[in-house]
């Protein structure tokens, strides 16, 4: 082969590649390595858009192939721009990956969090639906006890009505005047049995109940006459009411004698009314 | 022998640069890829939510048009390019932007939530 020959085949191209080789990159080059470096460096480039930083590599492979064959400046510029623009654009697809998984696990969260609101409000409603039947069941209690209180009540007195039965915090008192007895005596007028026949029948209609006959003077004559003759009084009342089958159990007898007059013995009409039988049935 | 060096080296350098100027093809798979994008970075919002890349790529198709009619191909298929890559870049910014704010949402919703149920 001749010089010339051996020149043109061999030599010259290796000497050009040699000369493109030893100039220095471009800046525009040098901008996109360094771009390409720091994208392929974050971890989350690199997890969440691995397809797009490898278009961004062979983008810069493009502009490296283009300069070491020596490409007109123009062309190395423009294909280095091409991959720092590839390399953007994956750093973006990356973020964007990103606030899509964070705003799956915002939903989730928001998901769960309105679920548990609604069952708080389920449960608030069904307690509060539960206190308020209580309430209301309670209010009903109330009410029934009250009425059943008052029919009680009205029926206590009813059945005594007419012998003029009072409730007061002894028991119910009814008072028998001194009428249903002969002046000084303990044996019961005739009268005084259909009051007692009364008495004995609310008795008998009310078991739980109990009757104490008390015995009352005027001041009249001594203590102890006083004394005695209340008691026999109250005894014969109490034995009637043994006779119509009240147990005796139920009765109890007391004479007070002059001891406690309703009114001051001032005059003949207040002796009278001192002159009494009270029964207290008591018991409720 | 010098001589016949240069003279190689002249007539291969009028070899490159003649094939440089001459049968650069027409890029119209380029500008059509250009377009596309575009369009696609228009339809994703970028409008809204990347108007400055989106800018950029509008602009370059433009040149590459222009460069398409005055036939210098070379400089349209480099618009061309610039416009495409741009109008990706277009696509993924704006696409990033209504994540972000879907994020920033939900997480204003939740506060909101969590303090309801406090």
């Amino acid at each position: 082969m001749t010089p010339a020959r051996w020149i043109a085949r061999g030599a010259l191209p290796a000497l050009l590649t040699a000369l493109a080789c030893a100039t220095p990159p471009p800046q525009s080059l040098e901008q996109a390595r360094a771009r390409y470096a720091e994208a392929a460096g974050d971890a989350s480039v690199r997890e969440n858009a691995s397809v797009e930083l490898y278009e961004a590599q062979q983008a810069l492979a493009r502009a490296e192939s283009s300069w070491k064959r020596d490409a007109e400046e123009a062309e190395i510029a423009h294909r280095s721009q091409l991959a720092e623009l590839r390399v953007g654009i994956a750093e973006q697809v990356a973020e964007r990956r990103a606030f899509e998984m964070r705003a799956e696990e915002l939903g989730s969260k928001r998901t769960a969090l309105r679920l548990a609101a609604r069952d708080a409000e389920i449960q608030s409603a069904e307690a509060t639906a539960v206190a308020e039947s209580l309430r209301a069941d309670a209010a009903a209690e109330q009410a029934a006890l009250a009425s059943q209180r008052a029919e009680e009540a009205e029926a206590k007195i009813a059945g005594l009505e007419e012998l003029a039965a009072r409730q007061t915090e002894r028991g119910i008192v009814v008072t028998l005047d001194d009428v249903l007895f002969a002046f000084g005596r303990a044996d019961l007028q005739a009268g005084a049995q259909r009051s007692l026949d009364r008495v004995a029948d609310f008795l008998e209609a009310h078991p739980e109940r109990t009757a104490t006959v008390e015995g009352h003077t005027d001041d009249v004559g001594s203590d102890a006459y006083n004394q005695q003759l209340s008691e026999r009084r109250a005894n014969a009342v109490a034995d009637y009411l043994r006779s119509r089958g009240i147990d005796d159990g139920r009765i109890d007898a007391i004479g007070f004698g002059e001891t406690r007059p309703l009114v001051a013995n001032e005059s003949a009409s207040a002796r009278q009314q001192n002159r009494r039988v009270e029964i207290v049935i008591g018991g409720s | 022998m010098l001589r016949t060096t240069l003279a190689c080296t002249a007539a291969l350098a009028v070899l490159v640069l003649g094939w440089a100027c001459a049968s650069v093809p027409a890029p119209r798979e380029e500008l059509a890829a250009a377009e596309e994008a575009v369009t696609r970075a228009e339809q994703e919002g970028a409008g809204q939510y990347a108007p400055l890349p989106l800018r950029k790529a509008e602009d370059d198709l433009e040149r590459a048009k222009e460069a398409m009619r005055e036939e210098r191909h070379r400089e349209a298929r480099r618009a061309a390019e610039r416009a495409e890559a741009q109008a990706e870049l277009a696509t993924a910014t704006a696409q990033r932007e209504r994540a972000q704010a879907m994020v920033a949402e939900l997480a204003r919703t939740l506060n909101a939530l969590e303090e309801d149920t406090r």
